[in-house]
């Protein structure tokens, strides 16, 4: 489980299954429900995302994710870039592995794959609020470490369980914990406040309520944002043209059809 | 005024109620009753300092705002085996220990730098310190790939590889919530406690302001009790009583009181400069309850035992309230020309201290007699009939200014001179770190870090451009390289960051560590697609997100002012060479800083210009006279001359503590002026002469004078036990100042005095010379009622009883007199009869030719009680250099009467020759008094 599961919820910020569950649902069966809303074997989707600097200025960047399980149940992500036309044709490709993914990236004005090993988890993704760990995390809500149920919260007049979620020592992780709200009908995270050292809050993830869309049996938020409150800049991503489960061909997912491709 | 001034010693107790209530309200300003939490703070910061050109600091708002903080806290660790692997995951530790506090933004460290790795296809983005190394070698290793670093090398890791940085950004706090937070304290504890054996050094702006405002609460709660304390020493020894020193004591303290009460009233904190305010209200408040306390002493002597007590107290006031009224207006001027500084800071210390001198003034004339109205007499009068070393001092002193006048004035014009010409010398400075001294820890853990990381201070070079992602282009990046290298090689700086680095090292990783690829990416296409790769936080602190404006971190070593300003003018001269589509800004706080030296020493020309010529206006009116209010000035000015003599001289800068000095012994100087002309004046005229008056003027104001000066002195001097550099430089001088102010008092404005009969405004007020002396006194003709006056101050005015004798026929005649009031019979001898010849009555000229002549003609009786002015050749003499309009009507006047005397005379001699044996009364209206 890696960054291939991380970007996979950027591409779709998920929750569980369709039913949703109890109000009086434990802690297992709700990350039983984030885990069973995730596509089974494939998905596709475009990525239009605003990102802005403290002064308020944006840029735009729009990208293509193909995201496939495996056989071996380990995920391949490919990500690339179609506007602006100077980025046009970037791509990065995450293969996951038992112990940690393999990373490459592809710049064509480059002209050559490069592995990349971005032991930074806290480094920031093309630019936007989103860094590595905030995908994995947002991912997997329930990651390494500590879970634990906060009182029920209500986001945009919707019941959502509260999971608090402290990661493990050997994660090296930015955070001290993240509380995630999970939409009690969806499953759909809605919001996941992430909080530095003596638990100040750092960063916001904010799913739009009414965005909230489904592809086959998955929910998901077609608009959410990451808000950076220290350095008061943020990132809005808007999810279009999602795919469920269509076929992609497994060669998509390889450093040669990065090459071929472009 | 004097029924003000008689309102202490007639109510006493109603005014002393009155001072406490309002005593106590100031005191709820200070100090909140409710919650006793004390509401007149210590703030700290700097930003008062910083000049107020608008355009500067919006600029550097925008750039700060964009691109974070240019003011990080430095914390350095070094030794010679820095390293090794324990001392390595020791940074580390720290590290996360100091981005875990609430305050801190992020820290830039080792631990966090991220250093990109290329190995054939593979890229390694990682912290430098993210796997800590055991073998020698490759720790050996590490250490040359940070040196290697263009971003990092020479910064974060010195180039000797033994020193390395910690910089910790804070969150957006102000200066006061990151001092009141203690973030500084904390910050020294966590490093202290993971140091080791290395060396620990810090500094940085947050820091030194840290360092500043503790100072400056230590120094305020050591430096006004310690001056107090002198200040009490000094009136003990004055007035050898308790009371004598208490009382004035008493007075400064509620006049500190009102004073802090009303800047705690109005919401303002005690800064950086008004924390010298309580000082200079305690050192003024001792000068005019000196005065007032040694005027009643003074009045106790004469008067003796069973003097009634209010009697005395209203004799003194009316004696020393004047003087201390127009000293009060003159101090006030100087300060008040300290209200237009271009500084906020300094503007600010001007309001407060006019305040602040307005209650001292009013106290000193209510609080002081009223309470000297309701204690006993003084027990025995001090020094009473017995002349004081001091007196015995004056004596001599007062002789030889007089009989080396002109030496005197000729020396103080060369000293005039020569101090205007040091004064081009004087430099002009500011900076947080120049207000300690070198000794101190702050300043050397600056020193330290300084020279081994490259420079502490840091500024911005900011670009800007209106075409879209102007910063991917390769010709603009070329343009911000060709820069950058200029910028390195110029000696004041220690290193130049930009993003140019970043994509330079970015394109080299790219190309699997090609060096020839450490080079700018060739195409704009090339630069979006690294910038997109290298995405990071440290690459926003360069760029912002459309790539049209770009930042250029600059580290100096460099603090001084002149230094820093004139590297600024060398770089916007080169900047002048970017394409015009780049607009490039050099910003950061230490330049705005640096803009305040031009505002200060503009202040300091416009202040010093305003407080001279407000105070030249005040000593003109006040003695009538133009020339006069020049020559009065001339002794207050040339201790201005000195101070910058000194400045110049020493190499002591001016800065925002200094440059209030100038208007401050200004002020304070002219009353000593005032004073000792005040006395001159009365005793001139009562001796009628300036030579005794000279020493009996300076055997009085000598006490009050030199015990205030000492007093002043001392108390500044205090100050320069302080840690900081700034007040210390402060203390040193004002008493140099004030000393040699001093020595001029007693010297030179004696020297002045010697040659001039004073005619000061409220003798003109005060002067009684009937109803309309200018047009029913003949000498007075068409002269105005304020120029008859002078004219008759310029004489001596005396009165005669009845039936006295005022001169007889064959007397030497020096002067003629004017009859003010009263009737004068005038008559003469003939052949053993007294013949009467006239009556002269008001408005009349007795003798009008005896000036010239030399000789009586006739006696001179009064039949009432006269006042008589005598006008000597002297005097005449004296109003023709002084007044020469005035003169020359009067010599008109004269001329006309004794030319209708004579005219007269002839129509008599005409008619005795008709009948010689007939005398003629003569009638006052025909002006026959030619005899006399």
């Amino acid at each position: 489980m890696g960054r291939a599961r991380a970007w996979f919820a950027l591409l779709l910020s998920l929750a569980v299954a369709s039913p949703g569950v109890a109000s009086e649902a434990t802690l297992e069966e709700i990350k039983q429900c984030v885990h069973e809303n995730a596509p089974r074997k494939t998905t596709i989707q475009r990525l239009n995302a605003n990102i802005f600097d403290r002064a308020g200025n944006d840029r735009r960047l729009v990208a293509k994710g193909y995201w496939k399980r495996f056989e071996d149940g380990l995920f391949r992500l490919l990500i690339r870039v179609e506007a602006p036309a100077d980025l046009r044709g970037a791509a990065y490709l995450i293969l996951e592995q038992e112990e940690r993914s393999d990373m490459f990236v592809y710049l064509p004005a480059v002209g050559r794959v490069r592995r990349v090993n971005a032991r930074s988890v806290s480094g920031s993704l093309f630019g936007t609020d989103f860094s590595y760990e905030d995908i994995d995390h947002l991912q997997r809500v329930s990651g390494s470490g500590t879970q634990e149920m906060g009182a029920m919260a209500m986001i945009d007049g919707r019941k959502a369980h509260v999971l608090i979620n402290r990661p493990s020592e050997e994660y090296g992780s930015a955070y001290s914990k993240i509380d995630f709200y999970v939409d009690q009908e969806t499953c759909v995270v809605l919001r996941a406040d992430f909080f530095g050292e003596g638990d100040q809050l750092t960063k916001q993830m904010v799913a739009k309520t009414e965005s909230l869309d489904r592809a086959g049996h998955t929910w998901y938020a077609r608009e959410i944002s990451m808000t950076d409150l220290k350095d008061q800049t943020h990132t809005e991503v808007l999810a279009e043209d999602v795919e469920v489960d269509v076929k992609i061909p497994r060669k998509m997912f390889s450093t040669s059809a990065l090459l071929r491709r472009n | 005024m004097s029924r003000f001034l008689a309102i202490a010693s007639k109510y006493p107790v109603a005014v002393l109620t009155v001072v406490f209530l309002l005593t106590a309200i100031a005191l709820c300003g200070i100090v909140d009753p409710k919650t006793g939490a004390v509401r007149l703070e210590i703030d700290p910061s700097a930003d008062r300092l910083l000049t107020e050109d608008h355009d500067a600091r919006e600029v550097y708002d925008r750039i700060r705002n964009l691109f974070g903080s240019d003011e990080p806290l430095v914390l350095a660790l070094a030794g010679a085996e820095l390293f090794r692997a324990e001392n390595l995951e020791r940074i580390v530790r720290l590290t996360e220990q100091l981005e875990a506090l609430p305050e801190v933004h992020h820290v830039l460290s080792l631990a966090t730098a991220t250093n990109i790795k290329a190995e054939d296809d593979l890229i390694e983005i990682a912290p430098f310190l993210d796997e800590i190394p055991r073998s020698p070698a490759e720790l050996a290793d590490l250490r040359a790939t940070v040196l290697a670093n263009p971003i990092y090398g020479g910064s974060l890791l010195s180039k000797d590889g033994q020193s390395t940085a910690l910089l910790v950004y804070f969150n957006r706090l102000s200066d006061k919530e990151l001092i009141r937070s203690g973030i500084d304290r904390r910050i020294r504890a966590l490093a202290d406690q993971e140091r080791g054996d290395l060396e620990l050094w810090m500094s940085g702006a947050p820091h030194v302001k840290s360092r500043t405002s503790e100072a400056l609460q230590r120094n305020f709660a050591r430096i006004v009790p310690g001056i107090a304390c002198i200040i009490g020493l000094m009136l003990v020894a004055a007035f050898r009583s308790f009371r004598g020193a208490l009382l004035p004591l008493s007075t400064i303290a509620i006049s500190l009181a009102w004073t802090l009460g009303a800047m705690g009233w109005f919401g303002h904190s005690l800064n950086l400069v008004t924390t010298i305010v309580p000082p200079l209200i305690v050192t003024l408040g001792f000068a005019y309850s000196m005065h007032v306390v040694s005027e009643y002493y003074d009045a106790a002597r004469h008067a003796g035992p069973g003097a009634d007590r209010r009697e005395l107290v209203a004799q003194s006031i009316r004696d020393v309230g004047l003087p201390i009224a127009i000293t009060g207006i003159t101090t006030i001027a100087g300060f008040l020309s300290l209200t237009v500084n271009p500084l906020a800071a300094i503007r600010e210390f001007g309001r407060f201290a006019v305040l602040g001198i307005t209650f001292t003034a009013i106290v000193s004339l209510t609080f002081t007699p009223a309470m000297l109205a309701l204690l006993p007499s003084p027990k025995r009068g001090v020094g009473a009939h017995r002349e004081t070393p001091l007196q015995r001092f004056a004596n001599r002193l007062s002789d030889f200014d007089f009989k080396n006048r002109g030496i005197i004035i000729g020396v103080s014009v060369a000293i005039l001179i020569l101090m205007a010409a040091a004064t081009t010398e004087v430099r002009v400075s500011t900076g947080y770190i120049n207000g300690w001294k070198e000794s101190s820890d702050v300043r050397r853990d600056y020193n330290e870090i300084n020279e081994r990381l490259g420079g502490v201070n840091t500024f911005y070079v900011a670009f800007e451009s209106p075409v879209a992602e102007a910063f991917a282009e390769p010709a603009n990046l070329r343009e911000l390289r060709d820069f950058q290298h200029w910028l390195r090689a110029q000696p004041e700086i220690g290193g130049a960051t930009s993003i140019v680095d970043y994509a330079m090292l970015i394109n080299q990783s790219l190309h699997a560590g090609n060096p020839d690829h450490f080079a700018i990416p060739a195409t704009k296409r090339l630069a979006m697609q690294l910038y997109l790769f290298g995405a990071s936080d440290d690459l926003d602190r360069l760029v912002d997100s459309r790539y049209q404006k770009t930042n250029l971190l600059v580290r100096t070593r460099i603090q001084d002012s002149e230094r820093l300003a004139t590297l600024i003018t060398r770089i916007e001269e080169r900047l002048k060479g970017l394409p015009p589509h780049i607009d490039s800004n050099v910003t950061g706080s230490i330049v705005l800083l640096n803009r305040t030296v031009d505002d200060i020493a503009r202040g300091q020309v416009q202040s010093i210009a305003i407080a001279i010529g407000i105070i030249y206006l005040v000593l003109s009116a006040m003695f009538t006279s133009f020339r006069i209010g020049l020559v009065a000035l001339f002794p207050n000015v040339l201790p201005i001359a000195i101070y910058f003599g000194a400045l110049g001289l020493s190499g002591v800068t001016l800065n925002p503590a200094t440059s209030l000095i100038a208007c401050m012994a200004l002020g304070v100087a002219v009353d000593d002026t005032i004073h000792y002309f005040a006395r001159f004046n009365r005793d001139a005229k009562r001796a009628a002469r300036e030579m005794p008056a000279t020493r009996s003027a300076l055997r009085v104001v000598i006490r009050p004078v030199t015990y205030t000066t000492a007093g002043l002195c001392l108390g500044f001097l205090v100050l320069t036990t302080s840690e900081l550099r700034s007040h210390a430089e402060f203390g040193m001088l004002a008493a140099l100042t004030l000393g040699a102010a001093w020595l001029i008092d007693v010297t030179l404005t004696p020297a002045l005095c010697a040659s001039v009969r004073i005619v000061t405004l409220w003798d003109v007020l005060r002067l009684d010379l009937g109803r309309d002396p200018h047009s029913t006194i003949e000498l007075f003709q068409d002269l105005g009622p304020r120029q008859a006056r002078v004219v008759a101050l310029m004489g001596s005015l005396k009165r005669y009883p009845g039936g006295e004798k005022l001169f007889s026929e064959g007397d030497d005649a020096h002067d003629i007199a004017v009859v003010i009031d009263g009737e004068v019979g005038i008559s003469f001898v003939r052949d053993g009869s007294r013949v009467q010849m006239s009556k002269i009555a008001r408005g009349k000229v007795v003798g009008p030719s005896a000036m010239a002549s030399g000789r009586r003609t006739a006696d001179a009786d009064a039949l009432t009680d006269i006042r008589l002015l005598h006008i000597t050749a002297e005097d005449m003499v004296r109003l023709r250099h002084r007044y020469p309009r005035i003169a020359a009507q009067v010599y008109r006047n004269l001329n006309r009467v004794q030319g209708q005397r004579i005219a007269t005379l002839m129509d008599r001699i005409g008619d005795r020759w008709r009948d010689p044996f007939e005398f003629l009364p003569i009638d006052p209206s025909d002006g026959d008094s030619n005899r006399g």
